[in-house]
């Protein structure tokens, strides 16, 4: 009759529940050359029963490091797409607060305007110097891994940070764009211009406005805490308003080759300085300042 | 096989060179960096991690170029840094499952290891309260959980028993000193003790230079036959502090006994003594760059 047969050596998975006997087998050959007691090791095995509970503890052993392996080397990852729901999960409540005030704020001041029934300019000053405070918000959001000394430890994650600011900038500039569209749909409908004039009148200060940030950010380390932002959000609503200060005439459908041509210029400088900082960080240059 | 290689890595910082030419291949175990303030140890550890690109030089893991292999290195990777930031209104828990998905954790494998590591570092009863209210040594054992997040294969820790209390910088030693068999685990810190009781190896450097590596016991031997102690009176302490590199001072009933680091012997009557790695380390610290000292 068979026996029930205890473990051997737990620490050995190939030996579990098979017990003394292949245990006592083994010891016996300790002196043999290792290819005749693999094959009696065989045969022996092939004798012996499993303790049905030692070899299900030895499986799930067995299991469980397989399942601890695969969590350091395992080729599954979260797709990208979800990492853009963990990042809109993570941004600051503050950031969609202070968006949202802004968007409010804009669509309260429209409908004054309107109500005055305001000119072209009157429209322009205010959306101009929101959109620039936009901007700021946006920046302020990508410099909080920095002001909070997170950029370092993220620099060194599987999705690093270069990464998160083009989701974050995404995230945050689609949402600006959104609400400055629905603004120049409103500006446009109210002063019977056609949307995509507004919006490039729109969209210039934007974009400039997201330059002097970038500058900013990038030339001086005191932007990125809560004073330097204050002055920055302070210069780019000046500017704005300046941009959209200028004479009746810069608005004529003459002059719109030279919006076009400002706002493709600022796009260009934009990516080029977006370039520059991401080959910063990359470098560890403004990651690790101190 | 687990190797990671530091092909003479440089780094300057315009005319100053914070890591000088460094070459060594570190496999499984616990490695530790010792080295005084402003000696080049963090910027090491930012060029082994990939933050900091090198002057000249590389780091191979597995033989090829860190820089080349991108995030596929960072995902084996687990990094502590010296200045631990944080995100202040986010929970515990939060804060691990967002670096969880930073590091590609799925969600729910990243679910489980939070908690297991929450435990771990004695944090579950606190994963629902917001980092801010944490202290000192709350937020460093948050830090060495999230440096687990990914079961890495290669730990970077930069001063991570720093604000620890006897009792924790006990229990990390335990945690580093379980996961050692598997991984490349390299570990700056000013806390002599801790690299004495949990590395396998020993990097000291000096002025962004590899000054010594090698186990314990070749470091310990190194120093043998130079360490003194003697028994001066008080009045004399001050003289003996000045002209001697003095690694320790103690009073006694019969005066005050001192322990000098000297190739000779300092005094008549001093007693060589077993030296200890503290008494490397000030060894090491005091000599030019020998070039038979890493093993």
């Amino acid at each position: 009759m068979k026996k029930n047969l205890s473990v051997g050596n737990k620490d050995d998975c190939n030996t579990a529940g098979f017990g003394r006997k292949a245990k006592d087998f083994r010891r016996k050959d300790s002196n043999t050359d290792e290819k005749a007691a693999a094959e009696r090791l065989r045969a022996a095995a092939e004798t012996l029963v499993p303790e049905k509970e030692k070899r299900g503890d030895a499986l799930r052993q067995i299991r469980k490091n397989i399942h601890e392996k695969t969590m350091c080397q395992t080729d599954r990852t979260i797709p990208l797409g979800n990492l853009f729901v963990i990042q809109l999960r993570h941004i600051s409540p503050s950031f969609w607060i202070i968006q949202g005030i802004l968007a409010g704020s804009l669509a309260l001041l429209l409908k004054k305007i309107s109500m005055d029934d305001g000119a072209l300019p009157d429209y322009l000053r205010w959306i101009s110097v929101l959109a620039a405070w936009m901007g700021v918000l946006g920046c302020c959001s990508l410099g909080r891994h920095f002001s909070q000394g997170m950029a370092e430890l993220e620099q060194s994650c599987y999705f690093n940070l270069p990464q998160l600011w083009t989701i974050k900038m995404t995230l945050s500039g689609a949402a600006d764009v959104l609400v400055l569209a629905l603004g120049s749909g409103t500006i446009a409908g109210k002063t019977n211009l056609p949307f995509g004039q507004v919006c490039l009148y729109v969209m210039v200060p934007f974009v400039l406005s997201n330059i002097c940030c970038l500058l900013f950010f990038t030339a001086l380390r005191g932007s990125r805490n809560r004073y330097g932002q204050l002055v920055l959000a302070l210069m780019t609503g000046l500017l704005a308003a300046a941009v959209s200060s200028l004479p009746m005439e810069a608005y004529a459908k003459g002059s719109l080759w030279a919006w076009a041509a400002v706002f493709s210029g600022g796009i260009g400088i934009y990516l080029c300085q977006l370039r520059y900082m991401y080959g910063k960080i990359r470098r560890g240059e403004i990651v690790c300042w101190n | 096989m687990l190797e990671l290689t530091l092909d003479s890595v440089t780094k300057k910082y315009g005319k100053k060179t914070a890591v000088n030419g460094i070459s060594c291949t570190l496999t499984r175990g616990v490695y530790g960096l010792l080295g005084a303030n402003g000696s080049g140890k963090t910027t090491l550890l930012r060029i082994i991690c990939g933050i900091l690109e090198t002057t000249e030089g590389a780091v191979l893991y597995g033989g090829g170029a860190i820089r080349s292999l991108g995030a596929r290195y960072r995902r084996i990777l687990g990094y502590l840094p010296q200045d631990f930031g944080y995100y202040p209104e986010f929970t515990a828990k939060r804060f691990l499952l967002y670096l969880a998905a930073l590091k590609a954790i799925p969600k729910d494998e990243a679910g489980k290891k939070v908690e297991e590591l929450l435990g771990l570092v004695d944090l579950a009863a606190y994963q629902n309260k917001k980092i801010k209210t944490f202290s000192g040594g709350m937020v460093r054992r948050l830090g060495i959980a999230q440096a687990l997040l990914n079961n890495p294969e290669i730990m970077v820790l930069d001063e991570p028993t720093a604000g620890l209390d006897p009792k924790e910088r006990i229990r990390f030693r335990n945690i580093i000193n379980s996961l050692s068999r598997e991984r490349i685990i390299i570990l700056s810190t000013h806390i002599v003790s801790d690299v004495e009781y949990i590395a396998d190896e020993i990097l000291l450097m000096r002025e962004g230079q590899l000054l010594a590596m090698g186990d314990i016991g070749h470091m310990l031997e190194m120093a043998r036959g130079k360490v003194w102690e003697c028994i001066v009176s008080p009045e004399d302490t001050e003289r003996y502090q000045a002209g001697f590199n003095v690694s320790n001072l103690r009073n006694t009933e019969k005066g005050v006994r001192l322990r000098i680091i000297s190739d000779d012997c300092p005094v008549e009557g001093a007693q060589p003594v077993d030296p200890n790695l503290e008494d490397v380390y000030l060894y090491c610290v005091q000599l030019k760059f020998p070039s038979n000292l890493t093993t």
